[in-house]
């Protein structure tokens, strides 16, 4: 297996997720789930897994919604995928298809031509009539349907600027609605994307908007891998690229151990780390070794190109919490990262922090603060220790903060 | 020679592939990785998704067009693996178009399974459908098959397809994972490296990096080979080949393309074939560029448009005060500018020099602003860099020189008159690059100058600078060479840079033998002659051959019009020569020469007189001695630094004469002199140290020495023989502490001399034995006696010191090994041997082994007097061993006997009589425990007999019974010695420490 950061990833070869997978289906019997993850540690895959290994009596049907931009494109694009579906089980969507024809849409030889879309086509209809369809059909089965939604944020985002946070909120509300109407016939839904979702609904919220859309789900946190899989991740790696290794003893467990390590076990930084150490073991006099690894991190994390793509901590600060909080935020990471002296996170509480932020003129106001803790715990930036204390969540943010921030 | 390969200089895909993999370098490995990472894709479900990055003319499409060629020579991906690449030239705007185009690939290459028929229907759908149904059509066709897309310039497909176009297709990728990608792109666009971006992390990227000078080197080679061109081959591999290369290399920046142009003119050696591709190359790249400097903000776009027009790095002070900027804001605004590549920065010192980071922008840019289309100036430059003035000329006067080629020759002409040697100035610069500060501000003028002579020349020297000797040598050698078709002075050049070059490595030999080559050229000049003459004949001095070493310096004397300097030196050489020789007449004759004769530099004249003057000093002739030196200070304009040579120097006379006053006063007149060198100054305050301490002005003593220690940049010896100096007095004045720190502080000196180390070591040594810490005392004699390179005489002196420290031990066996070691050190000191020998009889007597101790102390005694001075040791202590030894009279009295035989066989008789004198002393020495009169009876008894028939010991033996007699009656009465004569008694009084005076005479 070669190291593959960005690309898809076989499914026979996914390492370390049967657990939580095993724990998805397990919610799934009671709730939807909305899954929060930081970008690129592997949340796609586990959805594709999903899809391509359901359990007994389960059908997944997997969309990438960021293409669409409207929510009649989305609810189309619903009642296509369905139609899809249900016509390889010689079976339709009887409803929505009449609904649709009844729209303008024309059938030539068993195929509807879709209407054209206008301004005011009832998208909740033909998405509410299509989703009955859909439940109908598979009771019948005695299959239960699964929406697995990638992108959800992407799509609310960009139906909120072409169409206007009504509309956005609309389908949040409609989503929850079909969830309810059919929770008792199976209708389950997957929601996930890279953007919080929170920040989709905190940015309605501003816009008076009241409901909570998705408190009927359940919040489901993608984790980093644990140290066992992750070595196991940075092994096969090394042996699919045929790194040149250091032929002292133990070197092998010894090196992957530190890919895994320095990588934060992420899947991502994994892959990126195995395939930079590859080019560097060739060019070294000994091979790859930990010592070796310690060194392609340190140059990744210092490299102008910023190949792992780390700026982006920075630079989505002012767009997820507002210009006005930038310094605050900027001024609670820095005083972490600033108190650290090697990869271990330090962690403060809430009260020193609030006396940095004094201190710093950054931040006065308590429940203020304990806002932004919470918004950047959600954000993966923060988590917090059984003492209630604040560090940042991953050390080898940390330590590239450190790097960028000059600290 | 085979039929030219078509390399198509814009579309390496028009190329045959065969032929491209032929040419391929730098990219080897990078190549390999992407062929297997697409392997995997077409045989796994991981799917790899590659983006290769670089400025136009790096090579993508080369590096793609291998790819792809490679993918479809494998017979095992047939039936997994389908390949679309798209057309660069079309763009599409939405995912419709780009699937359209995908499929419209794959039917070209694919006619049979993607049909244009299967297209037609969807071109009745709308837009919205006809995506869905060309998708299906696609996933369909392919079945399980894994689909490579190809795509050039992925950031113009990202443009045309937009947010919306970008979000489609990673969704569809995301959704039927079949499809992996393999793209190239100009730069990193925002679509790819902003994290909100759809495909912000998505591809593996890759950096094409420009090729390095080898790199293309190595690509005209290949590209020669691939023509069957053995000619230009071996002219590439050439030294005048690869200092062209250098050059050109700093004109093209490492650009391939730029490369392929080039091949086309060395393989045809045509103008012709440089300037139209390299003409369209520019047209066609112009628009890219010039779009490049217009999303500049405006200050970013001023600076690199002035840097467009600057051929070499400028300091950011010279580009603020042409912008009518501040140096801050040129600073911050270059910085970001390197961030994007448009710029590349050099540090000088602590200056930071910038220049354009791609050639082909520069160049751009002045086509741009060469309005009046002129002839393109980098030719013109390539031209100046490739051909020699001569072959310019050649050129334009041929008659079948087109017309286009006349104009870039007459340019390149025009250019050289102008502003000189291009081909030189960009040599340096290169190398200049290359080098540190310091590297520059050594080699940088030697590079110069050799460059100004021959390409080669400083092509060999830009080698030496960065320490790539062998490759230096090669180049020298070739250039030496007899069918060089290099000029004499060039190859004279060459070889006396080898000699210098081998003879920096210790190849002494090697060195020579260049310096032979050199002097068997014909027509050489008669400097370069003398030259080598001189430099060889210090390398005959370097490898112990006088008679050869004087024979080059006397050839240099007698050479007609030889440099008055190099005849000069090479007398100073003879003379130094005929003084190791001990021929100190020829050698003064010589010095007088270069004093007297010539009108040789004052440098050298002065180094005669100080050089004459010492070798009159070593003769006992120290007026002629301080009148040389005297000349150099007072008569002589000489350098400073003579004079402070020729004023220490005197003061060692003065002082050798008693006259430490002058003495002083000259050293005290070297440390006042002003810009007098730091060697000299400690040199002055060390001897002046040692006159006070003669003097027996301790404290002034200690403060030159101290003055030596804290003198900034003295050098390490003396500093080295200052702190032992010092320590030498502390010793003496009973403050052990501080002269152990003083050695302690010579031994940690790093680069202290070996002796130097030597010498603290031992008297750190005898300090601790002397304070009873006998473990440390062996610690420092054992290191001095394992201490690499150190000079015998202190090995020896700590093997003897050692050995003394294991008898005070009692541990004899190791004492006695240490005296036996010093007799098989070879060129231990005479002294050392004798007392050593001395000592190891001693030790044999003290533990019974009679004739052994014979047998050593007649070796010793006899080794003693047949050297020149003689020297025979004091065998008083000898004498203290046999008296404790034993108490039978017989025994003495035998032992007595071979004893003097011993000494009266070595010719000794004299240090055997000063012997028992002393010994009585040392028996006088405690007068509590005196032996008994009949023990010093038979003593004094033993020794009459023995020596009673020789005269020569007939007066040490009357004073020693009566020394006896004296002794015998208690050791008090000195009216005993008045049995000898007055010379005699003062001799004994001496010895027992009587006062010599009436009174006490009166007192028995």
């Amino acid at each position: 297996m070669k190291a593959n950061p960005g690309g898809q990833i076989d499914l026979a070869e996914v390492v370390g997720r049967d657990q939580l997978i095993g724990q998805i289906w397990d919610t799934l019997e009671q709730q939807s789930i909305r899954m929060t993850a930081e970008r690129r540690i592997g949340k796609t895959t586990i959805i594709r897994k999903l899809r391509a290994e359901p359990r007994p009596g389960w059908v997944p049907i997997f969309q990438d919604l960021e293409r669409y931009h409207s929510a009649r494109e989305f609810a189309l694009s619903v009642y296509q995928e369905v139609n899809r579906f249900l016509s390889l089980h010689k079976r339709f969507a009887r409803r929505s298809k009449d609904f649709l024809k009844s729209l303008g849409g024309i059938e030539v030889g068993g195929v509807l031509k879709l209407p054209k879309m206008v301004a005011d086509t009832p998208w909740q209809d033909i998405l509410s009539l299509v989703i009955q369809d859909l439940v109908e059909e598979l009771e019948r089965l005695d299959k239960r349907p699964l929406f697995l939604w990638d992108e959800v944020p992407f799509m609310l985002d960009s139906i909120r600027r072409q169409e206007g946070e009504p509309v956005a909120m609309a389908v949040l509300d409609n989503l929850r609605a079909l969830r309810q109407t059919h929770r008792t016939a199976g209708l389950r839904m997957v929601l996930t994307g890279s953007i919080g979702l929170h920040h989709v609904i905190a940015g309605l919220k501003r816009q008076n908007y009241a409901n909570s859309p998705l408190n009927d789900t359940y919040p489901l946190e993608v984790p980093s891998l644990d140290a066992g899989p992750a070595r196991e991740l940075a092994t096969r790696l090394i042996e699919g690229e045929r790194v040149r290794i250091s032929r002292s003893s133990d070197s092998d467990s010894d090196t992957a151990d530190a890919v895994a390590r320095l990588a934060d076990r992420f899947p991502f930084y994994i892959h990126h780390i195995v395939k930079a150490l590859k080019q560097a073991a060739l060019t070294s006099a000994t091979g790859a070794d930990p010592a070796l690894v310690e060194q392609v991190v340190a140059q990744q994390l210092l490299d102008p190109n910023d190949p792992w793509e780390l700026s982006h901590y920075r630079e989505r600060i002012p767009i997820y919490y507002g210009s006005d909080s930038e310094q605050a935020v900027l001024g609670i990471l820095d005083g972490l990262a600033a108190r650290a002296a090697d990869a271990t996170p330090v962690a403060l509480s809430i009260n020193d922090l609030l006396a940095e932020g004094r201190a710093a003129g950054t931040l006065d106001d308590r429940d203020r603060l304990i806002d932004l803790l919470r918004l950047m715990e959600q954000d993966h930036y923060l988590s917090r220790d059984a003492a209630g204390s604040y560090r940042f969540r991953f050390p080898l943010l940390q330590r590239w903060w450190r790097l960028a921030r000059g600290l | 020679m085979k039929d030219r390969a078509f390399l198509s200089v814009f579309t390496p895909s028009r190329t045959a592939p065969e032929d491209l993999e032929a040419i391929t370098v730098q990219r080897q490995a990078l190549l390999a990785d992407a062929v297997e990472r697409a392997h995997e894709s077409a045989t796994t479900g991981n799917k790899h998704h590659l983006l290769f990055v670089g400025p136009r003319g790096t090579g993508k499409t080369h590096l793609v067009t291998l790819l792809v060629h490679r993918l479809g020579q494998d017979r095992t991906l047939d039936k997994r693996l389908r390949i679309a690449w798209l057309n660069e030239d079309e763009t599409s705007t939405s995912l419709l178009e780009l699937l359209r185009r995908i499929y419209e690939a794959l039917n070209k290459r694919y006619p049979d399974e993607f049909t244009p028929d299967a297209l037609e229907p969807l071109f009745d759908l709308t837009p919205e459908d006809a995506e869905n149904a060309l998708a299906q059509l696609l996933l369909k066709t392919l079945l399980d098959r894994t689909l490579l897309v190809v795509v050039e310039n992925l950031d113009a497909l990202f443009e045309g397809l937009g947010q919306t176009g970008q979000q489609k297709l990673r969704a569809f990728i995301q959704e039927h994972p079949v499809l992996s990608m393999v793209t190239t792109a100009q730069r990193l666009i925002d679509d790819i490296a902003r994290r909100q971006s759809a495909f912000f992390g998505f591809f593996q990227t890759e950096y094409l990096k420009p090729l390095s000078l080898e790199q293309a080197r190595e690509l005209l080679r290949n590209i020669a080979r691939l023509n069957g061109q053995s000619d230009v081959i071996a002219f590439l591999d050439s030294a005048t080949g690869r200092s062209r290369i250098r050059a050109l290399h700093h004109l093209s920046g490492g650009n391939h393309r730029i490369y392929i142009v080039l091949s086309q003119f060395i393989n045809r050696d045509s103008i012709q074939a440089l300037v139209e591709p390299f003409a369209k190359m520019v047209d066609e790249m112009t628009p890219y560029y010039q779009e490049r400097i217009r999303w500049l903000p405006a200050q970013q776009r001023k600076i690199v448009e002035f840097l467009c027009t600057q051929d070499r790095p400028t300091p950011v002070k010279q580009i603020a005060r042409r912008l009518f900027a501040t140096q801050q804001t040129v600073s911050s605004q270059l910085k970001d500018l390197r961030g994007k590549g448009y710029v590349q920065s050099a540090q000088r010192g602590r200056e930071s020099l910038y220049e354009i980071a791609e050639p082909m922008m520069r160049i751009c840019v002045e086509i741009k602003e060469n309005q009046n289309q002129g002839p393109l100036r980098v030719l013109v430059d390539f031209l100046r860099v490739w051909y020699d003035g001569h072959e310019l000329n050649a050129r334009l006067s041929d008659d079948r020189t087109d017309r286009l080629a006349r104009v870039y020759l007459a340019s390149a002409i025009e250019a050289n008159q102008a502003k000189g040697n291009l081909r030189a100035r960009l040599l340096v610069d290169a190398f200049n690059a290359e080098l540190d500060e310091a590297g520059r501000a050594q080699w940088g003028p030697l590079i110069e100058a050799c460059a100004e002579q021959s390409e080669e020349l400083a092509l060999a020297c830009g080698h030496w600078a960065k320490g790539e000797d062998a490759e230096a040598l090669r180049i020298l050698d070739e250039i030496a060479g007899v069918n060089s078709g290099q000029s004499i002075e060039v190859k004279t050049r060459a070889l006396n840079l080898a000699g210098e070059i081998y003879y920096k490595q210790g190849e002494l030999v090697l060195a020579k033998n260049a310096l032979d080559a050199l002097l068997a050229l014909p027509s050489v000049s008669v400097e370069e002659i003398a030259g080598a003459l001189v430099n060889r004949g210090a390398l005959y001095w370097q490898l112990g051959d006088s008679n050869r070493e004087i024979a080059d310096y006397s050839a240099v004397i007698d050479l007609p019009q030889a440099p008055v300097a190099l005849i000069a030196k090479a007398l100073i050489n003879r003379g130094v020569t005929y003084g190791q020789r001990s021929d100190s007449d020829k050698e003064i004759a010589d010095y007088s020469a270069v004093i007297d004769r010539l009108q040789a530099p004052i440098t050298l004249v002065a180094q005669a007189l100080v050089n004459r003057g010492m070798t009159y000093g070593q003769r006992g002739d120290k007026d002629k001695a301080i009148a040389d030196y005297s000349a150099v200070i007072d008569r002589l304009q000489a350098p400073v630094e003579w004079i402070a040579r020729a004023l220490v120097t005197r003061g060692v006379t003065y002082g050798q004469r008693g006259d430490n006053d002058k003495a002083i006063a000259d050293y005290s007149a070297v440390i006042e002199l002003p810009q007098a060198p730091a060697e000299w100054i400690a040199g002055a305050f060390v001897n002046r140290g040692a006159t006070y301490g003669q003097c027996g002005d301790n404290n002034k003593a200690i403060a030159d020495y101290s003055a030596v220690i804290e003198l900034p940049q003295a050098p390490v010896e003396w500093i080295s023989r200052a702190l032992f100096n010092r320590g030498v007095i502390y010793g003496q004045h009973g403050d052990s502490d501080k002269a152990i720190l003083d050695y302690s502080a010579v031994v940690e000196l790093p680069q202290a001399p070996v002796e130097g180390i030597a010498r603290a070591l031992i008297n750190r040594g005898r300090i601790y034995g002397q304070c009873g810490d006998s473990d440390k005392a062996i610690a420092d004699y054992s290191a001095v006696i394992e201490l690499p390179q150190a000079p015998v005489e202190w090995a020896t002196r700590a093997l003897v010191n050692r050995a003394m420290t294991y008898w005070k031990l009692n541990d004899l066996e190791q004492s006695q090994r240490d005296l036996e070691a010093v007799s098989r050190l070879i060129g231990a000191p005479l002294e050392r041997r004798v007392d050593a020998c001395l000592a190891l009889a001693m030790l044999h007597i003290a533990t019974g082994r009679w004739d052994v101790a014979m047998v050593a102390l007649g070796d010793g005694l006899r080794e003693g007097i047949n050297a020149a001075p003689a020297y025979q040791g004091d065998s008083t202590n000898i004498i203290s061993a046999f008296f404790d030894s034993t108490l039978q009279p017989a025994i003495r009295r035998e032992r007595t006997r071979s004893l003097f035989e011993v000494y009266r066989d070595a010719d000794a008789i004299t240090q055997l009589g000063e012997a028992l004198t002393r010994h009585l002393g040392r028996l006088h020495a405690d007068t509590e425990k005196l032996p008994s009169p009949d023990n010093l009876e038979t003593w004094a008894a033993a020794w009459e007999e023995a020596g009673k028939d020789i005269d020569a010991f007939r007066l040490p033996l009357r004073l020693f019974r009566t020394g006896i007699d004296f002794l015998k009656a208690g050791g008090t009465d000195p009216g005993i010695l008045l049995d000898l004569n007055q010379e005699e008694r003062r001799l004994l009084e001496q010895v027992f420490g009587l006062e010599s005076s009436p009174e006490a005479l009166r007192a028995g």
